[in-house]
């Protein structure tokens, strides 16, 4: 006889029939109960959750985010009427609001491990995926107004190609990879922190980046900045993908 | 529709009949695969009590809606993983000889039982769910969270160590 099938047969009646009828109506009661304990909570879809969230938490956000374009708009304005004029300081001073663009969405996405509330949120019936989109989402369509008014004023004071979209869009995206790197991987409260003390440091390099190579910020270097801006975006997508999986402060949430 | 999502959708109503329906369908199967891993009868039926009560507890998680089976064998994996933690950290010096109790009963009854036991525990595993349980490839990739080509590979080893044990015992004749 065949070595699978003999071990099929030889195994396949190990404890079969030792089970009682009374331990399975044991079980069935027990199950019945435990389910009766348990809260059944209402299933949302991914909109309705995107909305529950905005209520939640959105509004101070975007209430956040004006404020800062609100600054940021004006302090540009100052700077642009001290003579700032021409590729270099224009992409110099994008880049930078860019980074305070992106620094908005910090205490928002970082809430959860801030007040430890994970093990809430994922008792709410949507998956982390599911609230990790909603809340990148929420941050993303905030950004985004934020650099079109930058972009917008910008183009008021020199007309600028839309190339030159590279200079926040780099900036932007490599914070928020360095963003999504550190809360896959950072396990503690100092999160925030962390990821606020990243983004200082981008600021700090561009700043020595003006000061040293200022060409870096000149209109024949666009190009380059497209391309690398290209490719951070692709890993942003990357890491945003193998986030979604379950980050490391997730580890310690029962699932 | 499937039966077993037809059945997880009339639970989800709160219909607790359809409950006992799915305990019923798989209580024997999770029952031998506890008694695999457990020393004794009532210990197994306490860890297949316990995986059904997480298996409702963690009703609402959608990840395993279409793999109800290879979610309850992870669950009883996890039983009986934590039961056996228990029950060493609780153990006391003098009792360390009723540990192998179980493995004396399994010699008493057959010499495959015993090979599969004597087997590494990964291997072991992985020929209890797909030789004892019936469990197919995947199923088996899902319980312990392995790719399916690791399963395969570790059946492999894991039956030629069993042929080459019995050949030792001198038993060939009987499988050629």
């Amino acid at each position: 006889m065949n070595m699978n099938k003999k071990l099929k047969q030889e195994l396949s009646h190990y404890g079969r029939g030792e089970w009682s009828q009374d331990s399975l109506q044991k079980t069935c009661a027990a199950a019945r109960a435990a389910y009766g304990e348990q809260d059944r909570k209402e299933r949302i879809g991914f909109w309705k959750f995107v909305i529950r969230q905005i209520r939640f938490a959105g509004g101070s956000l975007w209430i956040l985010q004006a404020a800062v374009l609100i600054v940021t708009c004006l302090t540009l304005d100052i700077h642009l009427h001290a003579g700032a004029s021409g590729y270099g300081p224009l992409g110099f001073v994008l880049s930078l609001a860019s980074v305070a663009t992106a620094m908005t969405g910090i205490p928002y996405l970082c809430r959860s491990v801030r007040h430890g509330m994970y093990e809430t949120e994922t008792a709410s019936r949507v998956s982390f995926a599911g609230l990790l989109l909603a809340r990148l989402l929420i941050t993303g369509i905030g950004n985004l107004i934020m650099l079109a008014a930058f972009f917008a004023l910008a183009s008021l004071k020199m007309p600028l190609s839309i190339n030159a979209i590279g200079y926040m869009l780099l900036p932007f995206s490599v914070i928020w990879l360095g963003i999504m790197v550190l809360m896959r991987l950072a396990c503690d409260q100092l999160l925030p922190a962390l990821c606020a003390a990243y983004s200082i440091i981008i600021m700090a390099a561009l700043f020595a980046l003006y000061q040293i190579v200022p060409q870096v910020f000149g209109q024949s270097s666009v190009l380059i900045w497209n391309i690398v801006c290209i490719v951070i975006i692709a890993g942003l997508a990357w890491q945003i993908r193998t986030m979604a999986k379950k980050p490391a402060y997730m580890d310690g949430v029962s699932m | 529709m499937t039966r077993e999502a037809n059945l997880l959708k009339k639970i989800e109503q709160g219909d607790l009949t359809y409950l006992d329906e799915l305990i019923a369908c798989y209580y024997p199967d999770i029952f031998r695969y506890c008694l695999w891993h457990t020393e004794n009868r009532q210990t197994a039926e306490d860890a297949a009590q316990e995986t059904f009560l997480r298996f409702v507890r963690y009703f609402d998680r959608m990840a395993y809606r279409n793999k109800v089976k290879a979610y309850l064998y992870k669950i009883a994996a996890n039983v009986c993983i934590d039961m056996r933690t228990k029950r060493r950290s609780e153990e006391l010096p003098e009792n360390l000889s009723m540990r192998e109790r179980g493995y004396e009963e399994a010699e008493d009854e057959a010499d495959f039982l015993r090979l599969v036991r004597n087997l590494p525990q990964h291997q072991q595993e992985l020929v209890i769910l797909r030789f004892g349980q019936d469990l197919t490839l995947r199923e088996c990739a899902q319980v312990t969270g392995l790719p399916l080509r690791t399963v395969q590979s570790r059946l492999r080893s894991a039956l030629k160590k069993i042929e080459r044990q019995l050949r030792k015992g001198g038993k060939e004749n009987e499988y050629e």
